[in-house]
Formats: structure tokens, sequence, C-alpha cells
């Protein structure tokens, strides 16, 4: 039934923010929350919670009994080093949403993903445009794992054609309250970058990331579009902007150090693949203008104006970050 | 103080009919032979580009692309008292009032079409 | 001159060459004679006479308040000097008036300016601020505050380190431009070059015959050879002087957004060439620069460089150290591997540039980059092109350094 949306991974800081603005949309009637095992916060208002895990099969009963129209599934846990039971969620989870999705009868499906999911390869066009294949080599378990949800979307997509599936990869997200990895690397108190380097890098607002979400939920447009921001930045010029005190390391010895301990503990110091400390990975955002209709608001200069002026978010404890959407929905009301 | 040019379309008149007409004069125009200096102007801002690679001599507003044998960036209301005489272009570069880029001699070379400017300039008011 | 006399009685006013009066008739309504009729040049206007009066003027006050003269000569004062200027200037033909006033106004103009202390001072200025500026800019970089196109291209760096390229040009490779009218001022258009020299010098010295000597110039994007942007520091600096990833994508690309763009189809062939192959042209690829050409509709402008295989003298090539150091090309020049770093100090030799009549493709479809046969007509003509320039450059070449 039109105006049905459920949205997955509920606890995280997107999918809440999501949720209470899809009722900005024309025609919204209902909103669910599919929460996992683990605890969070309250629901926000005017979202339903269910804790359904993303991986029970008992999914495919709440979609069809309640008639979601659309599903969004936002459930995913961004974790360097391998961990089986967040690759199950992860990936497992998608396939049972998607696949949930298609069986429940569900008319639309917006499965969220990344830009780097391309991989910074050293002969990467300029600018990739959605048909390009994902050719990064990861080590970090995240993007990994956002590469394989990447394969199976796109099997996902050829085998279910009546199911509108849109895959919405964003650049590197950037914001007051994002934890993302490019924002974890600008955290670090010396961010390491490779000696001799200065890719174009390309960002996006969080508050676009659900606008351009919410945007998707309105047109209905099927397979990957890129999101981002419009015009690149050069790592360094991000770097001297923020005012960080990078620190550059000499590549081969990276590189040798990735080789012999990728596992160790204090990898969680580079957040992002070496990769893209090096060579580019910018999309080209033309569908995104035409098809999805979308257009950021927040351009790139005022991203990193204002990462110069509140400097990049450190990780939010779950209340703050509660306590910062409660006072938002009030201005929405 | 009075603002000497209203907004941009002011400035691109002002000065884009006073360049024409000093490199319309055979003498002065010849003095920039093959240099394209370019002003980039701010507080209105504004982008003037003096062509004397082509002959006669072309003068564009607006536009910012390519690359100028010289390039001088210094707020609107200095061109207008360097022009006028008030101030000296000397003085505005030594205490950092005007970004150059180029060729700092080619600058120095370019005194006399400056002076002539600033002659017309003051003959006009 | 023709002096001008005064009263008419059916009388040439003139006075002849030799000296004597003319003993003319004058034409009716004039006071000379047929032969004496003053030339058909367009009276002056009067609005330039009188501006370049006032100029001259100016430029007199300007001169006797700058030197002391008064006080030597108390007689002579700004307003006795204009007096005696405005006098002597009615006494001049009105056609000669214009000329005279010119040549004086040259004359106290340069005065003006390199007698007076203040353009000496402001020249001193210049210099001496020349390090704060650097100072300013470098701190102002080291804060982030430059821009960069959607390419990368970071015009205030290309600026500051075109001097060196200037050098290059001019001085060193002392390179001579030809046919630079066919490379277009405005709109897209393909530059094919051949490509020699192990390094991409022939690609900056393009770039720089652009910006030096053409009448509307422009940035030159060349698209370089992917393995560079695995090399630290060359990578960031291709990229921030406007070069570009060669890859048939970005050169579709940017030609759509009508730039001016430069390819060396011969790629690692051309440069990996031994100097007794030289100025042959080895193949042009698999025609990817005619493709990209004909999808986006830019005419085809041949360039022919001559002088950039003298650089690096390519005798062999040392394949081991190619593998082991995973480089695309080591030769073996005359001094290089030899005397080390120095050995990439690439020889002085003459360049010559050429760019050939341009290849328009509008007359194809886009649709046609797909079909071979039209792919490879239009890149054996480029080619063919090409190579024929080289011959007569060759030819015409008195030596290889100078």
């Amino acid at each position: 039934m039109k105006g049905v949306y459920l949205v997955t991974g509920i606890h995280g800081v997107l999918a809440r923010s999501l949720a209470s603005r899809l009722w900005s949309l024309p025609g919204t009637r209902k909103v669910y929350g599919l929460a996992g095992p683990e605890e969070g916060p309250p629901a926000p208002k005017k979202v339903e919670i269910e804790e359904i895990d993303p991986r029970d099969a008992a999914l495919v009963d709440f979609i069809s009994e309640k008639k979601v129209d659309t599903v969004v599934h936002l459930d995913f846990l961004e974790e360097y080093r391998h961990q089986e039971e967040v690759f199950d969620r992860n990936v497992m989870g998608m396939l049972n949403v998607s696949a949930a999705a298609a069986e429940a009868g569900a008319r639309k499906l917006v499965l969220a993903s990344t830009t780097w999911a391309y991989g910074a390869v050293y002969d990467n066009p300029n600018y990739l445009v959605e048909t390009r294949p994902m050719r990064g080599r990861p080590h970090l378990a995240w993007l990994k794992e956002r590469v394989e949800v990447e394969r199976y979307a796109k099997e996902f997509v050829a085998t279910h054609p009546r199911l509108i599936t849109t895959l919405l990869r964003f650049a590197p997200l950037l914001g007051p309250t994002s934890d993302s990895p490019l924002s974890r690397f600008l955290g670090l108190p010396s961010p390491p970058i490779a000696m001799g380097f200065d890719p174009l890098l390309q960002l996006l607002h969080e508050d676009d990331a659900i606008e351009a979400l919410l945007a998707a939920c309105r047109h209905d447009v099927r397979g990957a579009v890129n999101v981002a921001a419009d015009g690149v930045i050069p790592l360094l010029k991000l770097l001297r902007k923020g005012n960080l005190a990078y620190l550059p390391v000499f590549a081969p010895i990276a590189n040798l150090a990735l080789k012999i301990a990728p596992g160790l503990a204090s990898f969680k110091q580079i957040p992002i693949e070496v990769d893209h400390l090096k060579f580019n990975c910018v999309a080209d955002t033309k569908r995104m203008k035409e098809e999805l209709k979308f257009s950021p608001r927040v351009g790139l200069a005022e991203i990193v104006e204002e990462l110069t002026r509140k400097g990049p978010a450190e990780a939010l404890e779950p209340e703050e970050v509660e306590g910062m959407l409660e006072e938002v929905e009030e201005d929405w009301w | 103080m009075s603002k000497p040019f209203r907004d941009t379309k002011a400035v691109y008149d002002r000065l884009g009919t006073l360049f024409r007409e000093l490199l319309d004069d055979p003498d002065y125009g010849s003095m920039a032979k093959g240099s394209v200096i370019r002003f980039r102007l701010t507080e209105p801002a504004a982008v003037v580009k003096l062509n004397c690679r082509k002959s006669p001599a072309e003068v564009a507003c607006g536009g910012e692309d390519g690359p100028a044998d010289l390039d001088l960036g210094m707020p609107a209301t200095l061109l207008h008292e360097v022009l006028s005489g008030k101030s000296g272009l000397g003085d505005a570069y030594r205490q950092g009032l005007i970004q150059v880029r180029g060729s700092v001699f080619k600058l120095i070379s370019l005194k006399p079409l400056l002076d002539a400017a600033a002659r017309l300039y003051q003959q006009k008011k | 001159m023709v002096a001008m006399g005064v009263g008419t009685n059916g009388r040439c006013t003139a006075t002849t060459a030799k000296g004597s009066p003319c003993r003319g008739r004058s034409v009716a309504d004039s006071e000379f004679c047929r032969k004496h009729q003053p030339p058909e040049e367009e009276a002056p206007t009067p609005r330039v006479e009188r501006s370049l009066r006032d100029e001259v003027e100016n430029l007199l006050k300007g001169a006797v308040e700058r030197f002391p003269i008064s006080r030597l000569f108390p007689s002579i004062t700004p307003s006795s000097v204009i007096d005696t200027f405005r006098s002597g200037i009615e006494k001049v033909a009105p056609q000669a008036r214009e000329e005279l006033l010119r040549a004086a106004r040259n004359f106290l103009m340069r005065q003006a300016t390199w007698l007076a202390t203040d353009t000496w001072k402001s020249a001193w200025s210049f210099l001496t601020g020349m390090s704060d500026q650097w100072k300013s800019m470098l701190a102002r970089r080291a804060k982030g505050e430059y821009e960069v196109d959607p390419y990368g291209l970071d015009e205030e760096f290309t600026d500051w380190v075109r001097p060196v390229f200037r050098f290059l040009y001019r001085f060193y490779w002392r390179v001579d431009t030809t046919g630079i009218g066919n490379v277009p001022g405005q709109g897209r258009a393909l530059i094919v070059a051949n490509h020699s020299g192990v390094l991409p010098w022939d690609g900056a010295m393009i770039m720089t015959s652009i910006w030096e000597e053409h009448a509307e110039p422009r940035y030159v994007r060349t698209l370089y050879l992917d393995w560079f942007t695995q090399v630290p520091w060359v990578a960031p600096m291709l990229t921030r002087t406007g070069q570009i990833l060669a890859h048939p994508e970005n050169g579709e690309r940017l030609l759509h957004e009508d730039r001016l763009v430069a390819v060396f189809p011969e790629g690692l062939k051309g440069v990996g060439k031994l100097f007794k192959d030289r100025y042959k042209l080895a193949r042009f690829g698999r025609g990817g620069f005619a493709r990209m050409a004909i999808r986006t509709g830019a005419p085809i402008v041949p360039c022919a460089v001559v002088g950039a295989e003298e650089i690096h003298p390519n005798f062999r090539r040392l394949h081991l150290a190619e593998k082991i150091f995973n480089l695309p090309i080591v030769p073996m020049t005359p001094t290089f591997p030899w005397l080390g770093i120095f050995g990439t100090i690439p020889l002085p030799s003459k360049w010559k540039i050429h760019f050939c009549d341009p290849v328009p493709t509008n007359r194809y479809k886009p649709e046609d980059a797909d079909n071979f046969l039209v792919v490879s007509k239009v890149s054996n003509q480029v080619r063919d092109s090409i190579q024929k320039k080289i011959h007569e450059l060759l030819a015409e070449r008195k030596g290889v350094f100078w």
C-alpha cells in the first residue's frame, strides 16, 4: 500500500533521521523501523519499531502483513576487522531483506552503498559512471562487505525485474553527526597520507544523504545512482583547510605493512584504504541530477567550511545523537 | 567614502571603454603587444582581460578561463585610486594589496601603459 | 612638405621642392594647383586631436613641474610653456598636426615615465616586494586556500611554474612554432602529435607553445599514460598543471566540455623508440583518438614535433632494469644511466612544432565511431599528415642543436 515505509537498521543515525523525515513526503501513512537484536535508543516520534532481526525469515510475513510499499535497507555496521557476526548481519541481512521484499510483494527497495566500492585504482577515469565495474581490492572488512553487497545487489536486480530496486552509492559522508570512515580518518590526531600523492576527493553532507534517500522514495529509479556534492577537492587541500597535522608516510613501507600484518590491532589507526590516499575515486553524478532529480544542497565548499569550524565529529554516544535528533524533530513539527 | 564603481556592470562599462580607447591608439596598443593582461577585481567582482595578441587588441569583460601573461588581483577601489593617481602601484604591491601572478618584470615594463591609462582615466572624469 | 602660403589670385600658393613659388593655376575652391593638392588623407578627427593636445599639455606641465627649470629660468613656467606650445601648434598644417602631436606625446611620455623617480621607486618596490608576495602566497596555500578545477588543474600553481616551461621553450630548446592558427581559440579540438624523448617533454612544449604564441591562449589538457599516476610527486604535479589520465571516457568528457585536448597515440611505443628508428611513426594504437573525435565531432589538429627525439637518444632499452624497478621504460642514452640523476637532464636540441590543417570530423555521425573503417581512415589520414610534415621539417632542419 503506497505510503507505508520500512526502514531497517533504525538505530543508526542516518536511519533515525530518515525515518522521521519520511513523514514530510506526501501520502505517508506509516513508518516502521526495523531494529536488530541490540539495544538502542527509544523510537523517534511516529515511527513504530519492530524488533525483527534482518536475517529472520519472519520478515516476509511482516512486510506482506503490513503491506509495506517501500523498504529502505540501511542496516549496516562498519567494522574494520572481520567479525563473522557482523559479516553475517551485513551481507546475509541484505540478502534476506531484499529477498523478503521481493517475496512479500513490496513495490520498491532502496539500498545504500558507497562510491568507494568502485575502488581507487591507478587507471580510474576521472569520473566513474554507474556502469563501471567494482575494481577495488579492499583490506578493511566494511569495504569488503560493501563490495559483496554490491555484487549481490547486481544479481538481485537482474533476477527480480518487477521490484524497483534503487541502489544509492554515497560519496564519503561528512557532517556534524556523521561517523563515516572518512570522518574518523580526519578525526585522527595525525592522519597519515601517502608521500607524494594527492588524490581528488568527493564529499557528501549527511543531510544530503537523507535528502537523496527521500528522493529515491519519491521517484522511481532503477539501478545504481551515484550521490555526491559537485566538485572535487584534493586531499592535501582538505587536510590543510581543516588544519590537520597530517603525516606523510612513504607508500612502499605502508604497503609492506599492510601485506605483513593486515590484522594488526593498530591497523584501526587507518580507517580508510591506502589506495584512496593515492588514487582517485570520484563518481559521476549525471544520473543523480537527471533521473533521481536530486541536487545536493550543501556544496563542497560549505562541507569543508563546516569541517574547519567545528572539527571532525568524534564518534558520538547514542544519547548525544538522541538529544540532537530530538531538537531537530521538534523543529519539524 | 563612496564607492567609485556601483556594481560589476559599472566596472565593465567604465574600464572596458577606457581600455578599448587606450588600446585603439596605435602607440599604446603596440606597447603591450603579445601579452594577455588580466585584472581580477573584487568588490565588485569583475574580470577584465586585455588580449594584446590579437590585432586589434581585444578587451574582454567577464570570463576567467585561460592562462594570462600577467594577472593582477586587487580590489576595484584600489584600481580606481591607482588610475586616479591617488595611490602608487608599487606601494600597494609592497603592502600586499595586489596579488600578481606572472612576471613582475612584465608589470614594470608596462608602467608607461598604465600611466597612459591613468592619464586617460583622469581626462574622462 | 608643402608650405602654405597666404593670398590667392588664381595662382597656386605652394612652394615647389626646389624652393621657388609654383606658377600653376589653382584649382577651384583651393589654394593649390592640381599637382600640389594636399594628400587625400582624412582630416584628423577633432576629438582625437583634442585628446592628444590635452595629453601633451598635461605632460608638458608635468615635465616643467618635475624639473627645477623655473628656478634657473624664471620665465619658463608651466603656463608659459603651454602658451608657447599652443601657438606653435596652430602654425602647423592640420594634416601634420596629429603626427606631430603623437611624436611629442610619445617623447614626453617616455621622459615622464623613465625619468620620474616614482617609476624607479615603484620598480624597486616591486622587486623587493616579490619575496613578500611569495611568502604570503605560500602561507595562503598552506592554509588550503586555492582553487582547483573539476579535473584537478590548479591555475595559481601552473602560473607559478610557467617560467620554467617558458625558459625551456625559448632558450633551452628554442622552439619554432608554425601553424598555430590551425588550433581553434574556442571550442573543442583534439591535438594529435608524435611522441618521443622518453619523458613527456613534448607534451609540455606543446602546452607552452599555445600559452606563449596563440592569439587566444588556452589550457591544453594532455592525456598522459596511466603508469604516471603511480609515480609519487610526478602524479600530483601532472594533475595540478592540468594533465589528465589517458582514458577514452576522460577524453570524450573533456571534448564534450569544449576543451582543447592533446593526445599522443604512439604511446609507449613512441617514447621507447630506439634512436635508429627516430622519426618513423609507430602504430597509432587502435585508433582510440579518432573514435573520441568522431563521437564528439571535434576537429583533429595533427601536430608534428621535431627535436624531441634527440633529447634522450635511446640506444638500447634495459629490459632487466624495467622488470626490477617496475618502470615502463629504462633507456640507455649517452648520459643515462652512467651519470645517474644528471643523466635525466635532456639535451638542448632545437625543436620545431608545426600544427597542420585540422581534419574535421563533423561530417561523420557519432555512431560512425564504432565503424572500424571510418576510424582507421581518419587515423591513417592523421598519421600520414604528421609523418609527411615531419619529413618536411627534417629536410628543412640545418642541424640537431641549432
